[in-house]
């Protein structure tokens, strides 16, 4: 291949391929271990999930309105930005745990569909399962499964969820978390959502 | 409007009658700049012979108006000559989903919801909007979605529209499916089919149709050819169409996939002219990104410029835009120690990818340097390869042409409006970073033209009566000649004078007269939303008579001017500031709301080449990352700038010997 051909087939894979590219990463690492595509990867998600984007807009301006807690770890400047991140990911798994052990109590044993979370700062995967009246946490996975009703929001929604300071019907009114998937599957969810509020 | 004031004479003079009326319209069209023949000295006729310098006097002179008859542009036209939308590949990577319409229908004042959810509108509409997404995939991926006929034959992008559209973990299965396939480089031909391509320019060309209004709102049909040779070496260029549809469609727009060669987009762009008799003209963009190429003193192939190069990149590219979201590229600090004003907004780590420059490659990237090479090589091969005026745009990717500090939306959808957004990567390649604060809200292009339509507003970029501003939309004329005099800044109209006694922004000034120098009349009106004017300065640069290259930054006219006097090094005071970071305001105590002022170059060589632009400074107001930290509460890092001083840049005007 001559130096001008192999220039020619960079430039193809980087403007053709370059909406396929960000989503590589999707199955694999989330945006905490690879900071470098989070930015179009978390784009990337408004064509799989439309309007997913506004879940951020959305957040940020429950931030401000004293909704929601703020991330304690953005303006701390003693901290170096891979302490931050982990510090994000602690809390992340912890309210994804914290929310299944939420759903896990209301007692009921039902046809659940999984449920697959994304939380759209990090593009971080989790996924719910119900096993009886138990509800099975698996943190950061690949994605999500066959089937699965996908919730996309972010921690200090689902932090908020646990502690109670949230309730689930506010949490869907304010554009706090919005669910894709099957319609009946989906109107579950949100009973089973709204569980925590009856809890 | 030589016909209109004779109509008007058939009402007012009827004694002279109605081929007196004609006479006078030759006499009129005659002394007007578009004349072809001389006027007749009389005409003879059933009444007998009418003499022009009897009749004249009804038609020379402009009535009471001083405003009839003019010809010369009186207003300037606000636009945006580089904006891309959800069919651009690397934006719908991004998460944009404001398409073309809707990008359109922002420029011209509506307000619509941007990607993120947020609702968004301009403080005031543009005039004019140029939509310059990638020829390169071309709106496929919109397509896909959509489900373009020619894509649903083939059955694997038939599943993969199902798919999408099923959404959730379909379409992300579809997502990871293309992404193997890309790699292995067995996308479906369809998808990369030109014939395609070309289907969907015709849809870009429909939708610009739809929303051009002459003589209201110009939307130009336009395209990015975007070359990152070697990889993210910037070359990028905006295709600029002064035709319409009819024209447009009859050539499929010229991609990376047929060459990154920038000459073989000339010869394309030659070619489509051949072909259809339309115009063209391409804007360059983000020479500091380059590495060293975009103003290199060698061709694409590493071969000595020659003249016919020279006239073709003249011809070709009139316009280079000087400043936009991924930094400035008027002139690298560096490159002009005394210019303490050159050092705003500056990106200068890498290239498009963020390799990083060698020493050197900074020479031949920013316009202020090209300018000074140009007139070495004018002088060398008989023609200026880099005698282009000066365009702003703002690049954003999100659809939404925002360039004003308060209200601006970032580059991508991750950099629309949010309380992260100023810490994180705009940019990252393999840990060579780009935060977003250093993104820039900036830039628009305004045009002096005689008529908002494409025809005028395209006329006016070939000739370079151009300027480029940082966001704000300040009024700025420049003229130059040999007669300007300081009672010229008197008169609250300087463009009569100015097209009078001299030529505008963009033109020539050819071999002074002896004993004279050149004359500048140059004036600035703040724009009545942002902050007063600091100073004007005009920047020369010339061949000294060893062959040398200099640059020289004078301040002409400033603000406050009884408590600010240069030093004994001739250095202007700071104007000071009144920005207030805890509320993100300014006031506008400081500065002034216009400047105007003649200027005289007072080192002038008549055997020298040279050039001249102007540059408009403002006072220091809020950077968006100020609006940012207070909108949002947040606490910047130290790192981050808080304060702009915003600005124009004018084309400039060449002095020749010859």
């Amino acid at each position: 291949m001559t130096m001008a051909g192999r220039f020619i087939r960079i430039n193809r894979s980087l403007v053709t391929g370059s909406l396929l590219l960000v989503y590589a990463s999707a199955a694999v690492p989330c945006g905490f271990e690879d900071p470098a595509s989070i930015g179009t990867r978390r784009g990337a998600l408004n064509i799989a999930f439309p309007e997913s984007l506004h879940v951020g807009t959305a957040m940020w301006q429950s931030q401000i309105a004293g909704r929601l807690p703020r991330d304690p770890w953005a303006q701390r400047s003693d901290l170096k930005p891979e302490a931050r991140d982990l510090l994000r990911r602690m809390w992340a798994t912890e309210a994804v745990r914290g929310l299944a052990a939420r759903l896990a109590s209301d007692g009921a044993v039902g046809d659940r569909p999984t449920l697959s979370i994304v939380m759209l700062s990090s593009v971080m995967w989790s996924r719910l399962e119900s096993q009886g009246t138990a509800v099975l946490a698996n943190v950061h996975v690949d994605g999500p499964g066959p089937g699965d009703v996908v919730l996309v929001t972010d921690t200090p929604a689902i932090a908020a969820l646990v502690d109670g300071g949230l309730k689930p019907s506010e949490a869907l009114a304010f554009g706090l978390i919005r669910l894709y998937g099957d319609t009946r599957k989906i109107d579950v969810v949100r009973r089973w959502l709204g569980s925590l509020e009856r809890a | 409007m030589s016909q209109e004031r004779c109509r008007k004479s058939l009402f007012t003079v009827l004694s002279v009658g109605t081929l007196a009326c004609l006479l006078g319209a030759a006499f009129w069209l005659g002394s007007s700049a578009d004349a072809q023949q001389p006027a007749p000295a009389s005409v003879t006729t059933d009444g007998g012979t009418i003499r022009a310098d009897r009749v004249g006097k009804f038609f020379r002179k402009p009535g009471y108006s001083p405003y009839a008859g003019r010809n010369f542009p009186t207003r300037v036209y606000w636009g945006d000559q580089h904006l891309h939308t959800s069919w651009s590949g690397d934006a719908g990577a991004g998460g944009t989903r404001v398409g073309q319409e809707e990008a359109l229908r922002l420029a011209r004042g509506e307000e619509i919801v941007s990607s993120t959810g947020q609702p968004v509108r301009l403080a005031r509409p543009l005039d004019w909007i140029a939509i310059s997404d990638h020829s390169d995939a071309f709106g496929v991926i919109n397509e896909l979605i959509a489900g373009n006929p020619k894509l649903m034959a083939d059955p694997v992008l038939k599943r993969w529209n199902q798919q999408i559209n099923a959404g959730g973990e379909e379409g992300s299965k579809v997502v990871m499916e293309m992404i193997t396939l890309q790699g292995q480089g067995k996308l479906p031909k369809a998808m990369q089919d030109p014939q395609l391509g070309f289907d969907i320019w015709r849809k870009a060309t429909a939708n610009m149709e739809k929303y051009n209004e002459p003589g209201r709102f110009t939307a130009f049909i336009a395209y990015e050819w975007t070359s990152n040779y070697g990889g993210g070496n910037n070359l990028h260029r905006n295709v600029i169409y002064r035709d319409g549809k009819d024209k447009a469609d009859l050539v499929a727009p010229f991609t990376t996939f047929q060459s990154e060669n920038p000459e073989d987009l000339w010869k394309w762009m030659q070619a489509y002219e051949d072909k259809t008799g339309g115009r063209l003209l391409a804007i360059p963009h983000n020479g500091n990104l380059s590495n060293g190429l975009m103003f290199a003193l060698a061709t694409f192939k590493g071969d000595p410029l020659t003249r016919e190069w020279a006239e073709a990149r003249t011809r070709w590219e009139p316009l280079f835009e000087v400043t936009q979201g991924k930094g400035t590229s008027e002139q690298h600090p560096a490159l002009a120690p005394n210019d303490e004003m050159a050092n705003f907004e500056i990106w200068d780590k890498g290239n498009l990818n963020v390799v990083p420059k060698k020493p050197g490659m900074i020479n031949t990237e920013y316009a202020r340097e090209a300018y000074k090479n140009g007139l070495v090589l004018e002088a060398k091969l008989g023609a200026n390869p880099f005698k282009f005026g000066l365009a702003g745009g703002t690049d954003a990717h999100t659809g939404l042409t925002t360039a004003e500090e308060p209200n601006f939306y970032g580059k991508f959808p991750s950099s629309e409006p949010s309380p992260e957004r100023w810490s994180e990567n705009a940019f990252d390649f393999e840990g060579r970073t780009v935060k977003g604060w250093e993104l820039g809200a900036s830039g628009y292009t305004g045009i002096w033209a005689t008529e908002n339509t494409r025809e005028a507003l395209w006329d006016a970029m070939m000739r370079k009566e151009v300027y480029a501003t940082t966001g704000p939309r300040m009024l700025v004329r420049f003229f130059g000649g040999f007669d300007f005099a300081p009672a010229d800044a008197q008169t609250r109209e300087p463009g009569a004078i100015g097209y009078e006694k001299g030529v505008p922004m963009g033109g020539d000034l050819r071999a002074a007269p002896s004993g004279k120098s050149p004359t500048f009349l140059v004036a600035a009106l703040k724009d009545p939303l942002s902050g007063n004017l600091d100073r004007i300065q005009i920047i020369k640069g010339w061949v000294d008579s060893a062959g040398k290259t200099q640059e020289k930054v004078y301040d002409v006219v400033w603000a406050d001017a009884d408590k600010r006097r240069p030093d004994a090094k001739g250095k202007l005071p700071a104007v000071g500031s009144t920005v207030d970071l805890k509320t993100a305001t300014w006031r506008n105590t400081i500065g002034a709301p216009e400047l105007i002022t003649v200027w005289k170059d007072p080192e002038f060589d008549p055997k020298a080449r040279a050039f001249y632009y102007a540059r408009v400074i403002e006072i220091p107001t809020p950077r968006w990352t100020a609006y940012d930290a207070v909108r949002f509460n947040i606490k910047l890092g130290p790192e981050v700038r808080t304060t702009v001083t915003e600005r124009a840049y004018t084309s400039p005007i060449w002095y020749s010997p010859q």
